[in-house]
């Protein structure tokens, strides 16, 4: 038990001094980079971006109607494929419903494009 | 014979080693942490210490009745421990491979691909699965040809203890004997990388030689920066979905399969498949990859 307690003190001392030098970055997306986390999901070739007003996330048009969201994850970024009718547009921004067990839906302050509501 | 375990031993040049990288990193701009992540990778190794633990005898029972089944009785001497690394590291190759190519398998294994860094903390990103997907099956034929289970298991830490300093950035290329022989940061670097050129290649343990001799070999390329991470990345950092989002995801295709043949394959196919292929197994990534280079 007192292993534990001391293996527990070191995972959370470690990740503390982690913190401590400064190792908690948000970047910032631009087209470029929102382009190359879509095309991370295989298959997807990127044609245009939407770029959240915070710059945290973008909506991204692949070929063939294909969409793709990226968002933050810690100093990193994801990318999901996602149907039109999964995106609803508030005041804040739009609003994705992915439907994954740790992400059921995600909140970003992206404007929804012109190109959007044309292709869909 | 009673040895000690090589990994146990290292567990305080594991702590040094990632505080010095840390600050190599904060020094040298090269390479990243976060510490969230590092959070998760940490608390992972000690999950994954911890199922060790409550397994540990399962394994070493099943290892000792293989052992009593034993060809040949092999003796406790120099040229059985040297023997006993290298085929263990052909065993490791064998089982790492099919960790990579069998679903089942990959479910365990994936929690080590699962960060978007490749730091040395990302080592100790282990499974806490493994007794669950099998995967002590591979080091089955080493107890049965007659090399005694603790030899093996030593052999098994030191080829661990081994495979932790090659998760590192701060390490570019060694010279070119040590390339060609051993695994290297360098040769880890791709087998992490997502990129299409990289995905499922350089699966060796402690010797390169096992990927250069079955055509699984691939360098790393100045011109093509390494992707780390799994295709379908992680959204956030809890331990516990990296330890079983895999296990979740076959649950859900054996839910809706339609026939055997099919819940079958979404045990035992590559991950990424499905019915008819898909196009997110590795081999059909790298393929479409390729078209594209080629008409570029």
């Amino acid at each position: 038990m007192l292993l534990l307690l001391l293996s527990v003190a070191g995972v959370a001392g470690l990740t503390l001094l982690a913190f401590l030098l400064g190792f908690r970055a948000e970047p910032r997306l631009d087209e470029a980079r929102a382009r190359l986390e879509a095309a991370r999901l295989p298959g997807f070739r990127a044609r245009r971006v939407a770029l959240a007003r915070d710059g945290r996330s973008a909506l991204v048009e692949g070929h063939g109607d294909a969409l793709a969201l990226v968002l933050p994850v810690g100093d990193r970024f994801i990318a999901r494929a996602v149907a039109h009718d999964a995106l609803e547009a508030d005041a804040e921004g739009l609003l994705a419903r992915l439907d994954e067990p740790l992400l059921r839906t995600a909140r970003t302050s992206i404007v929804p494009p012109d190109w959007l509501e044309r292709a869909a | 014979m009673t040895l000690p375990s090589p990994v146990d031993l290292a567990i305080p040049a594991f702590v040094g080693l990632v505080l010095l990288e840390m600050l190599l990193v904060k020094r040298r701009g090269r390479g990243a942490y976060d510490w969230r992540d590092t959070g998760a990778s940490l608390s992972l190794g000690l999950g994954s210490t911890i199922a060790g633990v409550l397994t540990g005898g399962a394994v070493a029972a099943i290892a000792t009745w293989a052992w009593t089944h034993r060809l040949f009785d092999i003796p406790w001497s120099l040229w059985a421990f040297v023997l006993a690394f290298i085929l263990d590291d052909l065993a490791y190759y064998v089982f790492h491979r099919s960790a990579h190519r069998v679903r089942w398998f990959w479910a365990s294994h994936v929690i080590h691909h699962s960060s978007q860094h490749y730091n040395l903390s990302t080592a100790l990103r282990q499974t806490w699965t493994g007794f669950l997907s099998l995967s002590f099956l591979f080091r089955l034929p080493l107890f049965l040809i007659g090399f005694p289970p603790a030899m093996i298991f030593f052999v098994a830490g030191l080829n661990l203890v081994y495979q932790f300093w090659i998760h590192t950035e701060q390490v570019g290329r060694l010279p070119r004997w040590i390339e060609a022989v051993m695994n290297t940061p360098s040769h880890h670097r791709v087998h992490h990388a997502t990129n299409a050129r990289y995905l499922d290649r350089n699966y060796a343990g402690v010797f390169i030689v096992w990927d250069r001799l079955f055509g699984t070999f691939e360098p790393e390329q100045d011109a093509e920066p390494c992707r780390y991470g799994i295709i379908h990345n992680l959204p956030g950092f809890n331990p516990l979905w990296a330890a079983v989002h895999e296990w979740v995801g076959i649950a859900r295709d054996l839910a809706r399969a339609r026939s055997l043949p099919e819940a079958w394959g979404y045990c035992v196919r590559p991950p990424g498949w499905k019915p008819g292929g898909g196009t997110e197994t590795a081999d059909a990534i790298r393929a479409a990859w390729r078209r594209e280079s080629e008409s570029a």
